[in-house]
C-alpha cells in the first residue's frame, strides 16, 4: 500500500467501520458520505447520507457503533421533515467498560425515508496533519516594505483520499502555518538607550542591600527622579510587556489572501535563554481551509511594524 | 417564452464566467537563499494536457504533489498526468551562492488538450544575510569605571535577513570567554522547572509527549556547534512543536502557561527587569542577534589576549563559514570583566 493509502486507512478507520455496519442493514441506500477535519480541536467529522426503507423503524435491534475514538454521533431526518432527532441514538457501556453508541430505529420519525449520521472522532496522531499537507512559510520579511511573510498548505495527495474513502466532499478545515515575526529590530530602534540607561541604574540601586550603599548612591536617586521617565520605569515595562498580549498584539497583524489570523504568542529562540517580559519575536498562527475543490491555499502575513512602533512611542512618551 | 430568458443579464454574466477558463499560478516574489519555496498551479474549465515547469539554480526540484505521470530533467519538470484535475503542487529547494541576491525566473507552461496553451513567467528574488567585519587595531582599551571600550572591532549585516551568531575563543586563546555563574543556574533551573512544568501538561495532552522527550535534548545544546544531520533534526524539533502547538487551543495555552510559571519560579522582579535592560543592550544591530551577549572576558592582570571565532547560522540554520579574528590585546587600568557584545562596534 502506498503512503497515501495508508494514511487514508489510518485517518478513515471510524468512516470505514461505520460504513460497513451500515452497509449490512438490508434495504437501505448510502447515497453520500463527506468528512471536515477540524484541526485546531484534532476532530473529524464524518457524515453520511442514507436512504432508509419504510419498514426501517420495525428493525428491533440497536445499530451499534462503537470505536474508542469516537466522541459524539447524532441524526438528522432529511426528508420529508428536515429535524434533529436528539433521542435516536443513545450512549452506553458495555460490561467491558467501551462506549457504544445505538441508533434506535423505532424512534426515527415515522414518515422520514432519508436520514443522516453524523460521527465525531478524535485524532490522537498529532503528525496527520504533516501526511496530508505540505505547508511553508518564508523565515525572513519581505514586500516593499519588508514585513509581509507568505504562507502556503496544499493537499499532498488529494486523490488518495477520495479513492480509499469514496467522499463526495472533503474539507480540511483552519490548516495552521505559524510564522515567527521578528521584532527586536523595533525594539532596538525605538526604545532610546537613555531610558534603559536609567532604568538599570534605578533597578541597580534598588538591588542594592548594604545601607551604607544605598546612602551613597541618594545623589543618584535624586538626579534620577529629575529624568522624565522617573517613577514610571516599572509601567513602562508593563505597558510594554502588554503589547504582546495575544490580543494587543493581533492588532499589529494583518492576515490576506486564503489564510486567516488565528492567534499569537511570545516566542522563543531555542538557542538562549527565555526573556521575560518582551520577547524577541512573536510566533503568529494563521489558519486556511482546504478542500478537493481549492487543494492549495496562499497567504501573506502582513505585520504592520510602523503601527507597533508608534504603540512603542505612546507608551515611552 | 425560452427558458435562457429567465436570467437577467448579471445571472447571465455570472453564469458564463462560472465556466471561464481561469489558471492560477503562485510563487512567492521573495525568499531567503536555502528556504524551501513553495509553488502550485490552479486551473479550472479547461482541459490541461500537459504542464511543464523549468527553473535554474539555485532553486532545485523538491517534490511533486498530485501528479500521476511526470518526469524531472536537470531544471524541468513535466507533469504528463494529475490524479485529480485542476492541481499540481510543487516544493523547490533552493541554496546559497555567493550573490547576496539573486532572481530567478521561473516558467509555467500549461499545454491544452485544444492545442492552446497557458504560458506564464513568475520570478523569485533569493536573499541572504552576509556579515561585515573591521578590525581597526589589535589594541582595545577598557575605561574600567565607564565600561567604555575604545577601538571595538566594527561590525555589520551588509545583506538581507537575520544573522544570529556565536562568539567563541578559539582552543588557543590565552583568555576565554566565560558564562556568568548566575546565568548558567537560571539556565539549569529554568529547564528544570520547564520540564517538570510539560511534564504535567503532557500527561493532559499525550499528542505532546514525543515532543517533551526532546526538549532536554536540544534545550541544552548549541545550534552552532550541531553537525548538518543534526541541524536537520533540530529544525524538524521546531517545526513540529510548532505544529503541535497549533494543532490545539488548549494545549498552546497550557504551554504559555508552563513557559509562564516555569519564568517566574527564577525571575523576581529586578532579575526580570535586569534581563530586560540586558535584552536590550545585547539587540546589537538590526538583523544581527547574539546568542551570548552576555559571557565575558575578564581582564586580571590589566592586560588579557584574547582570539574570537565568530561562527553564524540564518533563520532557515543555514552554517556560514566561522570567521577568526587575530589576536586583540585587551588592557585595562584595573580588573574588569567585559561583556562580549562591548569588544563590537555594531553598524
Amino acid at each position: 500500500m502506498t503512503m497515501a493509502g495508508e494514511l487514508s486507512k489510518r485517518l478513515f478507520e471510524v468512516p470505514e467501520l461505520v460504513h460497513k455496519i451500515w452497509e449490512k442493514i438490508p434495504k437501505i441506500e448510502i447515497l453520500n458520505q463527506e468528512t471536515t477535519i477540524n484541526v485546531p480541536e484534532s476532530v473529524v467529522e464524518y457524515s453520511m447520507f442514507i436512504r432508509i426503507p419504510s419498514d426501517f423503524r420495525s428493525i428491533r435491534k440497536p445499530i451499534e457503533i462503537s470505536a474508542p475514538s469516537i466522541t459524539r454521533i447524532s441524526t438528522s431526518s432529511l426528508h420529508p421533515f428536515p429535524q434533529t432527532i436528539r433521542d435516536a441514538v443513545r450512549k452506553g457501556i458495555y460490561d467491558d467498560g467501551r462506549v457504544v453508541y445505538a441508533l434506535i430505529p423505532e424512534l426515527l420519525p415515522p414518515e422520514c425515508d432519508l436520514i443522516s449520521m453524523t460521527v465525531w472522532y478524535s485524532i490522537a496522531e498529532a503528525s496527520i496533519l504533516d501526511d496530508l499537507v505540505d505547508r511553508k512559510k518564508a523565515h525572513e520579511p519581505s514586500g516593499p516594505e519588508r514585513n509581509e511573510y507568505w504562507m502556503s498548505a496544499k493537499l499532498k495527495h488529494p486523490k488518495a483520499l477520495i479513492e480509499h474513502a469514496h467522499f463526495r466532499r472533503f474539507d480540511l478545515r483552519d490548516v495552521d502555518v505559524t510564522v515567527d515575526v521578528g521584532i527586536h529590530n523595533e525594539l532596538k530602534t525605538t526604545i532610546p538607550s537613555a531610558l534603559i540607561q536609567r532604568m538599570k541604574a534605578f533597578f541597580d540601586l534598588m538591588a542594592e542591600t548594604d545601607p551604607r550603599q544605598q546612602f551613597k548612591a541618594l545623589p543618584k536617586l535624586r538626579q534620577l527622579a529629575q529624568s522624565g521617565t522617573a517613577g514610571r520605569e516599572f509601567k513602562v515595562l508593563v505597558d510594554l510587556e502588554s503589547l504582546f498580549f495575544p490580543e494587543e498584539f493581533s492588532k499589529y497583524v494583518d492576515v490576506i489572501k486564503d489564510f486567516r489570523y488565528s492567534s499569537c504568542y511570545k516566542g522563543k529562540e531555542f538557542f538562549e535563554l527565555p526573556i521575560p517580559i518582551i520577547p524577541k519575536k512573536m510566533n503568529v498562527i494563521s489558519r486556511a481551509d482546504l478542500t478537493l475543490e481549492k487543494p492549495a491555499a496562499e497567504g501573506i502575513l502582513v505585520y504592520k511594524s510602523s503601527m507597533f512602533v508608534d504603540a512603542i512611542k505612546g507608551i515611552i512618551c | 417564452m425560452s427558458v435562457l430568458s429567465i436570467s437577467t443579464p448579471n445571472e447571465k454574466l455570472q453564469t458564463k464566467k462560472l465556466y471561464e477558463p481561469r489558471s492560477l499560478i503562485y510563487l512567492p516574489k521573495e525568499g531567503l537563499q536555502g528556504e524551501d519555496i513553495p509553488s502550485h498551479i490552479l486551473w479550472e474549465n479547461v482541459k490541461v494536457e500537459s504542464v511543464q515547469i523549468s527553473f535554474r539554480s539555485p532553486l532545485r526540484f523538491k517534490e511533486i504533489f498530485n501528479a500521476e505521470s511526470w518526469e524531472t530533467h536537470d531544471n524541468e519538470i513535466i507533469v504528463k498526468k494529475v490524479e485529480l484535475d485542476g492541481y499540481v503542487g510543487l516544493s523547490f529547494e533552493s541554496s546559497k551562492v555567493s550573490d547576496l541576491e539573486v532572481v530567478v525566473p521561473v516558467n509555467y507552461l500549461i499545454n491544452l488538450s485544444d492545442g492552446n496553451m497557458i504560458k506564464e513567467t513568475k520570478e523569485i528574488k533569493l536573499f541572504r544575510p552576509q556579515l561585515r567585519l573591521e578590525v581597526q587595531t589589535k589594541a582595545i582599551t577598557i575605561t574600567p569605571k565607564t565600561g567604555f571600550v575604545k577601538d571595538r572591532i566594527r561590525i555589520k549585516n551588509i545583506g538581507r535577513g537575520t544573522l544570529i551568531m556565536h562568539i567563541f575563543t578559539e582552543e588557543d586563546s590565552p583568555t576565554k570567554l566565560e558564562t556568568p555563574l548566575e546565568h548558567r543556574e537560571f539556565a539549569e533551573k529554568f529547564l528544570s522547572d520547564l520540564l517538570e512544568e510539560l511534564s504535567n501538561l503532557a500527561k493532559k495532552f499525550p499528542q505532546f509527549q514525543s515532543i517533551l522527550d526532546d526538549v532536554p535534548k536540544w534545550e541544552t545544546k548549541n545550534l552552532l556547534e550541531l553537525s548538518d544531520e543534526e541541524r536537520d533534526k533540530f529544525a524538524e524539533y521546531i517545526n513540529r512543536m510548532a505544529n503541535v502547538l497549533a494543532s490545539d487551543r488548549d494545549l498552546l495555552q497550557g504551554f504559555v502557561n508552563a513557559y509562564g510559571k516555569a519564568l517566574a519560579k527564577n525571575s523576581e522582579l529586578i532579575e526580570a527587569v535586569r534581563r530586560v535592560v540586558k535584552l536590550y543592550e545585547s539587540l546589537v544591530s538590526k538583523d544581527l542577534l547574539l546568542i551570548n551577549p552576555f559571557d565575558e572576558i575578564a581582564v586580571t592582570g590589566k592586560k588579557a589576549e584574547i582570539t574570537l571565532k565568530i561562527s553564524r547560522t540564518d533563520k532557515v540554520f543555514d552554517l556560514y563559514e566561522d570567521i577568526i579574528l587575530p589576536k586583540i590585546e585587551l588592557t585595562s587600568s584595573e580588573e574588569v570583566r567585559v561583556p562580549i557584545y562591548k569588544l563590537f562596534e555594531w553598524g
